[in-house]
């Protein structure tokens, strides 16, 4: 199964979380707020001028810059269509 | 239970300063914790001899900001009596994960499950009694804002209390929330109302082509409530209750038979002083009034959230936007906002920022110096003046932010859902901010102000004179005007200018006026016209832009950098770069207007 950068998840998708690509404070921190291995994340929502977006983990929404978020491994509930790490945007 | 210290511990936005206003009421202290510039408070439990330490919101007692450093080193050097662990019924699984880890405290532990109402009526539903048990300590359900409950919590704390046996969890984060997930399983589930609420209002303040007219929008409405007239006309009118209590203060010293020095140094030195911070107070007020509405509504976050971007390039985070842009109005209050800054290398970059975001008290040096010297064009050289204090500001953190060592923690924050701010705790934020202001701020502005009102009455023998030229103050400005040589204005005029704008930035015009013996402005520009040239003029604003903002913004600054020594040395620094930007510009007009 692939793995995809968080940053790189199709807007209201929904992926499990794998692990994280390096250790850091902000890894540390995430993990304390839920993004665990084996969680539900969701990206909810993109700021205006294209980051940083919302993701929704443990029933709260957290504002994550992309690459931050990018050092977050996924894997998407449900493969989109399209495919592939675009990056596009989809309601 | 008697004489006990209990401790308040919960995430942000939990509402537990909703709840530590209903538990002590008027009966609170505040102050900073030691070494950092957080704010500390605590207060005595309605007609309980216990005390209440509220300690700041942390997700978490192992990594840290600050403030999170703060509830760590409470708990463990002055461990409390007891952990009241209030918890935001709307989002458990992750409040709980703070509980597990107080839970290992050994101390025992009573929890708030807040904002229950809110989990009902989003259509939730959590078992406390299979909670607590599960838990191992009591679970109360409340409602910090509606008050529900607290009567039952208040009997809880009063009653026995033990140890907590912690479910036993292993020490990674994956495994404490596997704990919580047996915990929560059949005992608690969400409703899901809730978020439509939220998620509704949020596409449109964070929607990809409204959120950011719509945030310019709320920062104009700020900014002309606060600067423009209902905070003029309010401003005012204290200027004006300050003026009549200073004519009677005056007949009243007269009538008592004081002599005429005393008079002048009561009434024109100390009550001027204490005045002057007094006319602050209104559009004090009104500013603490919006951060406190913007704050506590969510709406602060989600601002953050969308200006970003913008500001990632100088360090800062989205959240430094609105103290940076109150800059523009009024230095003082625009650095008391940088209170809403949790990171704390972030809120000292911010504060070292604000002073070049031109305040409104330099306009009218601008507004002169323009007529006088560029005529015809006024608009672009205000307007340039604007962008490039800016600009040079952001120049200026380059270089002098590595004086502050500390590291930030990575941005990441929480948008909390909307919530209604509540009458009670609005008023109990800005009743706590003003007092904060008059008490701290107001004690060195009074100070400052009367020590230069005696310099510009006392000349260097110690007698008293009306002549500014041979006081303390104009001697200094002698002193100093050599230095302002290079820059093309060495007259001892614009230095004691220069130093009375210390005082208050419109000062300078006022000072000019009588310093060059002109009453009104066309005269005034004609006398400068003799005084300075093109170059030289331009050199004058450059470093009125850039150099030490007025007394009251140092005092605010010397608070939020937490000490004379830095706050004198930000200060230092940025007279000297205003120094040498002045005289980069000075000598580069100079190529296009020679002498």
């Amino acid at each position: 199964m692939k793995e995809w950068p968080l940053d790189q998840l199709p807007l209201g998708e929904e992926a499990v979380v794998l692990r994280m690509e390096e250790e850091s404070r902000l890894s540390l921190r995430l993990r304390e707020l839920g993004i665990t291995e084996g969680a539900h994340i969701r990206r909810k929502r993109q700021a205006p001028l294209g980051d940083p977006s919302v993701y929704m983990v443990r029933g709260s929404a957290l504002a994550i810059r992309s690459a931050d978020a990018a050092h977050i491994l996924v894997r998407p509930m449900h493969i989109p269509v399209s495919g592939g790490f675009s990056g596009q945007s989809r309601k | 239970m008697q004489n006990q210290m209990i401790g308040l511990v919960g995430n942000p936005n939990c509402g537990k300063s909703t709840l530590f206003n209903r538990l002590t009421g008027a009966r609170q202290v505040t102050g900073n914790w030691p070494g950092v510039t957080v704010e500390r408070k605590e207060g005595q439990v309605r007609g309980k001899p216990w005390t209440l330490v509220d300690l700041p919101g942390t997700y978490s007692l192992e990594s840290y900001s600050p403030e999170e450093g703060v509830t760590r080193d409470f708990l463990q050097k002055t461990p409390p009596n007891l952990i009241l662990n209030i918890v935001d019924a709307t989002a458990l699984e992750r409040n709980l994960y703070l509980t597990l880890q107080l839970l290992e405290k050994e101390i025992p532990v009573i929890v708030a499950l807040n904002l229950c109402d809110q989990l009902r009526q989003s259509g939730g539903g959590a078992d406390c009694e299979a909670l607590s048990q599960r838990l191992g300590v009591p679970v109360i359900p409340i409602s910090a804002r509606s008050g529900e409950n607290v009567d039952r919590l208040l009997r809880e704390l009063e009653g026995e209390h033990r140890r907590p046996h912690p479910p036993k969890a292993g020490k990674t984060q994956q495994d404490r929330y596997a704990v919580i997930q047996r915990i929560l399983d059949g005992a608690y589930h969400t409703g899901g109302l809730r978020e439509d609420r939220t998620q509704k209002l949020d596409d449109l303040l964070t929607g990809k082509y409204l959120a950011i007219p719509i945030f310019l929008l709320v920062m104009l409405l700020m900014f002309s409530l606060i600067f423009g007239y209902p905070g003029a006309k309010m401003k005012e009118l204290a200027e004006q209750g300050v003026q009549a209590v200073s004519v009677w203060l005056g007949a009243l010293l007269e009538g008592a038979g004081a002599s005429w020095w005393a008079k002048e140094l009561v009434v024109d030195g100390i009550w001027a002083g204490v005045g002057g911070m007094l006319c602050f107070l209104p559009q004090m007020a009104l500013l603490f009034l919006f951060l406190s509405l913007l704050e506590d509504s969510g709406y602060m976050a989600r601002s953050a959230f969308v200006m970003d971007r913008l500001l990632r390039k100088a360090g800062l985070s989205g959240k430094a936007f609105i103290p940076l842009l109150m800059g523009f109005g009024c230095t003082t209050p625009a650095v008391m906002a940088t209170r809403t800054l949790e990171r704390e290398r972030e809120r000292k970059l911010t504060v070292l920022l604000i002073p070049f975001f031109s305040c409104g008290a330099k306009l009218p040096v601008y507004i002169l110096f323009a007529a006088a010297f560029f005529p015809k064009n006024q608009g672009a050289l205000i307007f340039g003046l604007y962008l490039f204090g800016v600009l040079a500001g952001l120049v200026w953190i380059r270089l002098a932010g590595g004086a502050y060592k500390e590291e930030d923690p990575p941005f990441l924050m929480e948008l909390p859902p909307y919530r209604l701010p509540t009458l009670s705790g609005t008023l109990r934020h800005l009743w706590d901010k003003c007092r904060g202001f008059v008490a701290k701020a107001g004690t060195v502005i009074v100070l400052l102000s009367a020590l230069i009102w005696l310099m510009q009455h006392l000349t260097f023998s110690l007698a008293w004179t009306n002549q500014t030229s041979i006081s303390m103050f104009g001697t200094i400005g002698g002193w100093l005007a050599p230095l302002f040589a290079p820059l093309g204005f060495g007259n001892w005029q614009a230095a004691v200018s220069l130093l009375a704008g210390i005082v208050a930035k419109e000062a300078v015009v006022s000072s000019m006026a009588s310093l060059y013996a002109y009453q009104n402005a066309a005269g005034l520009g004609a006398a400068l016209q003799g005084a300075f040239t093109q170059a030289s003029a331009l050199s004058f604003l450059v470093f009125v832009l850039l150099y030490m903002p007025c007394v009251a913004a140092f005092a605010t600054i010397r608070r939020e950098l937490g000490g004379w020594k830095p706050a004198a040395l930000a200060m230092a620094g940025q007279t000297a770069f205003a120094w040498a930007a002045a005289f980069a510009v000075y000598r580069a007009a100079l190529l296009f207007w020679p002498v």
